[in-house]
């Protein structure tokens, strides 16, 4: 309808903001907490905070270019948020073993790990997975961490990372395919230095 | 367990952002729209140099106050989260970031007022140890100018208040009761006003009385509200009897916080009685009478 806005939905009020520039304030209230929460399982609580916020201030300023054909502004703002994790991680100290540190943390803290022996086990397993995303390729481990994380559609994968839905799917095949590797007891681990083994991308 | 299940059960612990992260990164977002909305506004003011970020902020949450009102955009989690609250908090922010005008601890109001006895002028000096200063004029004739001595004057220690929403919300509440005033809300928000007038409370105490306020019940947003005196601000009312008729009006300085107006009025006979406080500032001392 002409003149009608619905804001009900995040293109009807990112539309409004074009005009009224202060009703972009709800995408922030809508979205705030689900960015916030990706931005720390990829960089860790000390990171998360100023990236979030740096999300919504690029996002405002780049709200002419959203897409008003998309309901939800959430793929648009995971997509902000994944080229803010890459600018982070180019530091290449903060690079070094990144996942393998991120997601050491979740061991111990889950219950079904109740006994020691599975704890080791879990421990272990933990570790091979944080080296296999260590591994990934850049644009692979962004597309299987939106999938498997933060459970985004290949379709919205596909407008958070700007690539093709055919692209998103052979690339979390292929992330799929070595972390699965990877995971195999015998899998050598690319993480041991006595190994040679190498971080693609 | 496949590889993506494995991944899903192994992702990083997080717990939701605290409100001062969150409280930090919306007002990120409002100072670029608010240099959106007033382009102008940022050009270089070379006196005010030193304060510009923190005007820039406060300005950028009126701009987002006004515009949450105006087009009915509520954002929240909830419908508890109503537009005033929303507004409310807003204002909690510039109420944090805006030191009173002025320099000292002696509060000085000017206000003119008609609580129905006429239209009456009214200069006030009030210093932290209760001393002060108190003259009122009314149609062209001096009705009083008194000088108080230490604690010769009703004052409000803020020293011991608490900063926090919840605390201030149930002291507020329970000077309410105690003064066995209903509807309680009602009270407790005429008793903000009180706290908000005339008074040298810290930007802490406040922003936390913003806060509590916008955690009372039946607290309505009011959009292009002025005060008697024309001036622009936002402003809030809340049923201040049962029967819905009788409301108490408080209109604030979204820039600045400070309280502008207050007023009482029904909807059947109109505003009875009304405040506007033309100056409230921070001085060096008393002057004597």
């Amino acid at each position: 309808m002409i003149g009608q806005m619905d804001t009900r939905t995040d293109a009807g009020v990112i539309t409004a903001s074009l005009t009224a520039p202060s009703s972009f304030a709800e995408i922030f209230e809508r979205h705030f907490v689900s960015i916030h929460g990706y931005l720390t399982r990829r960089v860790g609580a000390a990171g998360a905070d100023d990236l979030a916020a740096e999300v919504f201030r690029i996002a405002f300023e780049q709200r002419s270019r959203f897409d008003p054909q998309c309901d939800t502004a959430a793929p648009w703002l995971f997509g902000i948020a994944t080229n803010l994790v890459a600018r982070w991680y180019r530091s290449s100290a903060r690079r070094d073993r990144a996942y393998e540190r991120l997601i050491s943390r979740t061991v111990g803290s889950h219950d079904e790990y109740g006994d020691a022996d599975s704890r080791i086990d879990a421990s272990t397993e933990t570790h091979r997975l944080g080296v296999a995303l260590d591994a990934l390729a850049d644009g692979d481990r962004d597309a299987l961490l939106l999938y498997a994380w933060e459970h985004l559609k290949y379709d919205e994968i596909a407008v958070a990372l700007g690539i093709p839905v055919g692209t998103v799917r052979s690339r979390i095949f292929r992330a799929r395919r070595i972390v699965r590797e990877l995971l195999e007891p015998c899998g050598q681990l690319p993480g041991d230095p006595t190994k040679g083994g190498g971080r693609r991308g | 367990m496949d590889e993506v299940e494995l991944l899903e059960a192994h992702s990083p612990l997080v717990t939701a952002p605290s409100p001062e992260v969150t409280r930090r990164a919306r007002e990120h977002l409002m100072v670029s729209i608010y240099r959106e909305s007033t382009p102008a506004a940022t050009a270089p003011a070379p006196l005010r140099r030193r304060r510009r970020p923190r005007v820039a902020l406060a300005l950028a949450t009126a701009a987002v106050i006004a515009g949450a009102i105006a087009i009915g955009v509520v954002p929240g989690h909830g419908p508890a989260h109503t537009e005033a609250a929303y507004a409310l908090d807003l204002l909690s922010g510039v109420a944090l970031h805006h030191a009173a005008p002025g320099a000292g601890t002696v509060a000085h109001t000017i206000s003119i007022a008609n609580w129905g006895d006429g239209e009456t002028k009214r200069e006030t000096w009030i210093a932290p140890n209760g001393s002060g200063r108190i003259k009122e004029t009314g149609a062209g004739a001096t009705l009083g100018d008194e000088s108080f001595g230490v604690n010769g004057l009703s004052f409000t220690d803020f020293s011991a208040w608490p900063t926090d929403a919840t605390s201030v919300l149930a002291k507020l509440r329970a000077e309410a009761k105690q003064a066995d005033m209903r509807p309680v809300d009602a009270e407790a928000f005429v008793r903000a006003g009180d706290y908000l007038r005339e008074t040298a409370a810290p930007p802490e105490v406040r922003a936390a009385i913003f806060a509590a306020v916008a955690r009372l019940n039946g607290v309505r947003a009011l959009s292009a509200v002025t005060d008697h005196s024309g001036r622009g601000g936002v402003g809030f009312e809340i049923d201040s009897d049962a029967d819905h008729d009788s409301r108490w009006e408080l209109i604030f300085d979204p820039n600045t916080s400070v309280l502008l107006g207050e007023r009482e009025g029904s909807i059947t006979h109109g505003y009875s009685a009304w405040s506007d406080y033309t100056v409230s500032e921070l001085v060096s001392a008393v002057p004597s009478a």
